[in-house]
């Protein structure tokens, strides 16, 4: 079922658009942008607004990205504006506001080093102000660098792995890093660091992320109601900041079990800046790698490894425009050129190695130029190419080759405008050619060639989005999206995606409520099967063999300040979504038909999320618990019935009681110590009904082969849970500080209690009685490393 | 080689790997007796080309089974196994009690036993065929509890392959040599099963047990695949997934020696019988097959036509060369 969209909303709330602001007619703007003394635009400055002679602000606000911030409504008379940044000096402006008329300030901050307990909490929470002052729809969780390192991680600090503690998030197991938000398959999700897409972002099969902690800023996830330049993905869309550094030599370092790692960050010279034209250039390279097949090679062959590089360069120019470029490059290597297998080993019944080599990775490279307009807003031109592949090959058998890739190559350009104190209009264009190679290729067997699915395709998209204050009371935002895909292979299609929101302040906006609905559209699936618990992503595009994922989804939320000093925020948010499009293997395709191999099928998912969080004090954190219901509904091709029957069953994902609690206390003597606790109930599976001896029949001889590997009949499909999963982490970090810099380590103890969450069941019917047995999830693991930090 | 068993392999290697890295196994506990289905496996091989005259061999033969329930099996003896064309023509499956014509010489050798299986097989005393390719064929099976199973298949068509020459059955390969197979396509095929039985191999591999015959299977998708590299294309499952050693696999790639023998079967098969077999929906606990046999149980009933020929390797073999050789 989709939703239907009445357009008469946005009509309207375009209409209200246009209407003068009679009321702001009266009073005056005082808006501007906060500079470092390199010339980089400063974001997260507080601002402050003061009348003279007072010592309370009567307004404050916060710089965006490119410095910007704005006080709208300030009624005429004179003013001190204070500017408050973490390792900068305050600076203070007299300015003084007209009646209609707009002030403008350019306010220069210089470096001032401090070391305060609780300052970068502080800033955290001005964020969280800014997001639910600036925000109509969108539910957006961000986690900064910091929060990152204090969730405990299975070996060292995961982007990603923070996020599976945001409400809404679950996860299929302990194993994997891959996620799914609100119903939506992990493939569901739009990944971007620094704007550009990255595709299965996951080392050693989903257990680790490609994203080295020590690069990320921020990690920002959007799981529902993302205005309408966001396209490509139904469920959510998650974005990673790089950090940049700060334009001084400086060099963070760490190790821990699963690798080592080097961050370094800089500015050119100042000549060479100029030389280019440039005010400030930073930038900041790392690399990872592990080293377990390195230190143990003496000893034995460890034929795994993994690696990272990435960067990323920022430079503004002395007309205040940004250049921006990010690059990655990374994979994953199974070398077993000299053979896997285990002569000695009397299990293995194979008395000779297994040969294989499988590589698999990520390359994606961007870059933008953005020109901030007057007034706030920006001209942003990007490009990007963002690349995942994976090749498998038997050194014994060097014609039969299994490859799989996906590349994306985007051109696009956003405008925002702020035509008026209380309005701001974002519109963008963007082009998008995506291309697959799926292939199994055995040319021995001479039976035709490559078999498998190549692919390519256009997408076209444009975007216009209205964010509009009619009254401090109230916040809207109306858009539509329009998205054009034209396959290489299948007919062409077009969707309009509107997207409307509103919110209304209440209690002098310490709280709100919100109502946004929107329809998003995606062009790319993954045929990964989500049940088991590692895997890489087979990717292709919509076209003849795939269709489009359409979804309508509708969200209301109330939202909260509390405490003293607003140390705590809270959120309950409903929704609802429906999912038109979503694919599944289908395991009784006719190999004749090179389109059947998947079917297309729907979905929903409803639930609730509700989120406490505390920003303030020794003790920090949150409480997250999501409620949610999803299923899915495909024709059954196990069924072996034709026609074949429809069911409806939970997906693997449907856990529907999640429930994360997060702590991070300050222990003093720079200890640090991080918490976090799970609790989800367990994922579905489907219970084997009995199992017979799968019998092979030789049609050489027309004789069976008896084959005591079960065959099974399966119950009903996701029929049965494992048992609830909980588990509690903990982590311990102690910086110590130096001239020189930092050196911090740490000790993670993850599932303190060892509780056995099953990743599995194996069922055994040929015994008497018959057993189930099963492995477990992550067991109690101690882990270890640390951190340096040189400047 | 078959995506499916591509995909058995991958999850087969995470698995290894999480067991591995993990190593964290759950208690074992016992569970409830699993459901009591009879289990069908009929199979209808139509041959071609094999024997005198113009019409088709037949070979039928039936293994039934119950979902196993401990070590208490059941055999289902006392079935009457019936398989009918349009036409009302009609098989009928004789019981094989002790199985030894119809289970594999592997599988005796190995130990089977029907007492320890519970499979219990059928098959028909008829060689020649009273159905011609492209029939609908209809199956009925009754238990002597008066439950019924039933199911149909669609036989695919006859093909034929052009460029083999054959004396007797029988054709000559040079040693170390490639040979090009082709055959025609078969309306109504989903795969074509590729097997060979090969002789006279000195395999001698690290345990020292040697394995000069050996059985090798290829499954090529899709009835526009009509043709292979003899015996380069065979081995890629088997090493994958297989009882024989790397060398003796590897060897294939080299052709095979003088003074071995071969005997190659390619049969067409149809939707039923590459559901059953083609085990594309893999779990930790076993793998499931798609099927084609209802009522009161489950299982398979799927036809198949097959070309066999003999193949002997030597410089100077009298029998005509198979066909083209591979460059």
């Amino acid at each position: 079922m989709r939703l239907s969209f009445p357009w008469a909303p946005v009509a309207i709330a375009s209409a209200l658009c246009s209407l003068p602001a009679a009321a702001a007619a009266q009073n005056a703007v005082v808006s501007g942008r906060v500079w470092s003394a390199e010339g980089t635009p400063l974001e997260d400055v507080t601002v402050e607004l003061v009348a003279a002679g007072d010592s309370v602000a009567r307004s404050v606000a916060h710089t965006d990205e490119l410095g910007y911030f704005a006080f709208r409504a300030v009624p005429p008379g004179a003013y001190v504006t204070r500017f408050v940044l973490l390792g900068y000096a305050d600076v203070a402006e007299e300015v003084v506001a007209a009646a209609g008329r707009r002030a403008e300030i350019e306010a220069v901050l210089s470096p001032a080093p401090i070391a305060l307990e609780g300052i970068v909490v502080e800033a955290e929470r001005s964020r969280v102000r800014m997001r639910f002052e600036d925000n109509a729809g969108t539910t957006v969780q961000d986690i900064s660098r910091q929060s990152i390192k204090s969730v405990p991680g299975v070996a060292e600090s995961d982007p990603l792995r923070a996020v599976e503690v945001l409400p809404g998030v679950t996860t299929v197991s302990d194993i994997s890093s891959s996620f799914n938000v609100r119903g939506g398959s992990a493939d569901q999700n739009l990944i971007l660091l620094d704007g550009v897409p990255i595709l299965s972002p996951f080392h050693l099969g989903g257990f680790f992320s490609v994203f080295n902690a020590d690069m990320i800023r921020r990690a920002e996830l959007r799981s529902g109601g993302f205005p309408a330049e966001y396209g490509g993905r139904v469920s959510s869309v998650l974005l990673l900041d790089s950090d940049v550094g700060d334009g001084e030599l400086g060099v963070d370092a760490g190790v821990s079990l699963l690798a080592s790692r080097v961050a370094v960050n800089g500015s050119l010279p100042g000549g060479m800046s100029d030389r280019l034209g440039l005010a400030s250039a930073r930038w900041r390279v790392s690399g990872r790698r592990s080293y377990v097949d390195v230190v143990l090679r003496p000893w034995t062959n460890v034929p795994y490894s993994l690696q990272d590089l990435q960067s990323v360069f920022e430079g503004w120019t002395k007309g205040g425009n940004r250049f921006r470029f990010t690059a990655y490059l990374g994979g994953d290597r199974l070398d077993g050129q000299d053979g896997l297998g285990n002569a000695s080993d009397p299990g293995d019944g194979r008395s000779d190695p297994f040969k294989i080599v499988w590589s698999w990775g990520n390359k994606a490279i961007g870059g933008s130029w953005t020109r901030p307009m007057t007034g706030g807003g920006a001209l942003e031109l990007r490009t990007s190419f963002s690349q995942y592949a994976s090749d498998l090959s038997f050194p014994d058998f060097e014609d039969a080759e299994f490859t799989t890739s996906i590349s994306e190559t985007i051109f696009g350009a956003d405008l925002e405008r702020r035509p008026t104190p209380r309005t701001r209009w974002k519109s963008g264009l963007a082009a998008k050619r995506a291309w697959y190679d799926n292939r199994i290729q055995d040319r021995a067997t001479g039976i035709g060639g490559p078999s498998g699915a190549q692919g390519e395709g256009w997408e076209l998209s444009g975007y216009s989005q209205l964010h509009w204050e009619p009254n401090p009371g109230w916040l809207l935002e109306a858009g539509a999206r329009v998205d054009h895909w034209r396959p290489g292979q299948g007919s062409d299609e077009t969707t309009t995606s509107p997207r409307l929101a509103a919110k209304r302040f209440l209690e002098g906006r310490r709280s709100a409520v919100r109502l946004s609905l929107g329809r998003y559209t995606q062009f790319l699936h993954s045929r990964r099967n989500e049940e088991l618990p590692l895997g890489l992503d087979v990717w292709l595009l919509a076209g003849d063999r795939a269709p489009r994922t359409v979804s309508d989804q509708v969200q209301v939320g109330f939202e909260r300040f509390f405490g003293e000093d607003e140390a705590w925020f809270g959120s309950a948010e409903g929704y609802y979504r429906t999912f038109d499009g979503v694919i599944t293997r289908n395991f009784a395709d006719d190999p004749n038909d090179p389109t059947d191999d998947l079917l297309a099928g729907r979905g929903r998912a409803y639930g609730l999320d509700l989120f406490v969080k505390r920003d303030q004090g020794a003790t920090t954190g949150w409480l997250s618990l999501s409620l949610m219901r999803t299923t899915r509904t495909f024709r059954d091709t196990r069924s072996g019935l034709d026609p074949q029957p429809e069911i409806t069953f939970p997906p693997v994902f449907a856990q529907e009681i999640d429930l994360d609690l997060v702590l991070q206390r300050s222990l003093g003597w720079e200890l640090e110590a991080g918490l976090r606790f799970n609790f989800s109930v367990g994922r579905p599976y489907t219970r084997p009904r009995g199992a017979y001896a799968g019998n092979n029949f030789r049609a050489l001889d027309g004789r069976w082969d008896y084959d005591d590997f079960s065959s099974l009949l399966l119950g009903p499909r996701n029929g049965d849970r494992y048992p609830s999963r909980h588990r509690l982490d903990v982590s311990l970090r102690k910086a110590m500080r130096w001239e020189w810099g930092r050196v911090t380590p740490y000790v993670s103890v993850l599932n303190l209690y060892n509780r056995k969450n099953p990743l599995f069941y194996f069922f055994e019917y040929n015994r008497n009685p018959p057993t189930r047995q099963g492995l477990s999830m992550t067991p109690l693991l101690p882990t270890i490393g640390v951190e340096m930090s040189f400047r | 080689m078959s995506g499916a068993r591509f995909g058995r392999a991958a999850a087969a290697l995470s698995v290894a790997t999480l067991a591995a890295a993990w190593g964290c196994e759950l208690v074992e506990v016992e569970v409830a007796a699993p459901d009591d289905t009879v289990v069908a496996e009929v199979m209808v091989l139509l041959t071609s080309g094999e024997a005198e005259g113009d019409g088709f061999g037949l070979s039928a033969s039936a293994l039934l089974q119950r979902t196993r329930r401990g070590s208490g099996v059941q055999p289902v003896d006392g079935a009457t196994v019936r398989i009918a064309n349009q036409d009302g023509r009609e098989v009928v499956l004789l019981p094989e009690p002790r199985g030894w014509l119809c289970i594999g010489v592997d599988s005796l050798q190995w130990g089977w036993r029907q007492d320890e299986t519970g499979a219990f097989c059928y098959r028909s005393e008829r060689t020649e065929a009273p159905f011609q390719p492209g029939d609908p064929l209809a199956l009925t099976v009754g238990l002597p509890d008066g439950s019924e199973l039933t199911g149909a298949s669609q036989a695919p068509s006859a093909f034929s392959m052009p460029e083999l020459r054959l004396a007797n059955g029988v054709c000559a390969m040079l040693p170390e040599t490639q040979q090009r197979i082709d055959w025609t396509p078969s309306q109504g095929a989903w795969a074509y099963k590729s097997e060979v039985r090969i002789d006279g191999l000195d395999d001698d591999d690290a345990d020292g047990v040697r394995a000069d015959s050996v059985h090798l299977e290829l499954l090529a998708l899709g009835r526009e695949k009509t043709g292979l590299v003899f015996p380069k294309a065979f081995g890629l499952a088997e090493y994958l997934d297989g009882p024989y050693s790397r060398e003796l696999i590897l060897s294939l790639r080299d052709g095979l020696p003088a003074g071995a023998s071969a005997v190659f079967a390619v049969t067409a098969i149809d939707r039923n019988w590459f559901n059953w077999t083609r085990n594309s929906s893999f779990t930790f606990s076993g793998v499931v097959r798609i099927p084609s046999v209802f009522g009161d149980g489950s299982g398979v009933f799927a036809t198949g036509i097959r070309r066999r020929f003999d193949v002997m390797v030597g410089d100077a073999v009298a029998a005509p060369a198979c066909g083209p050789e591979a460059p």
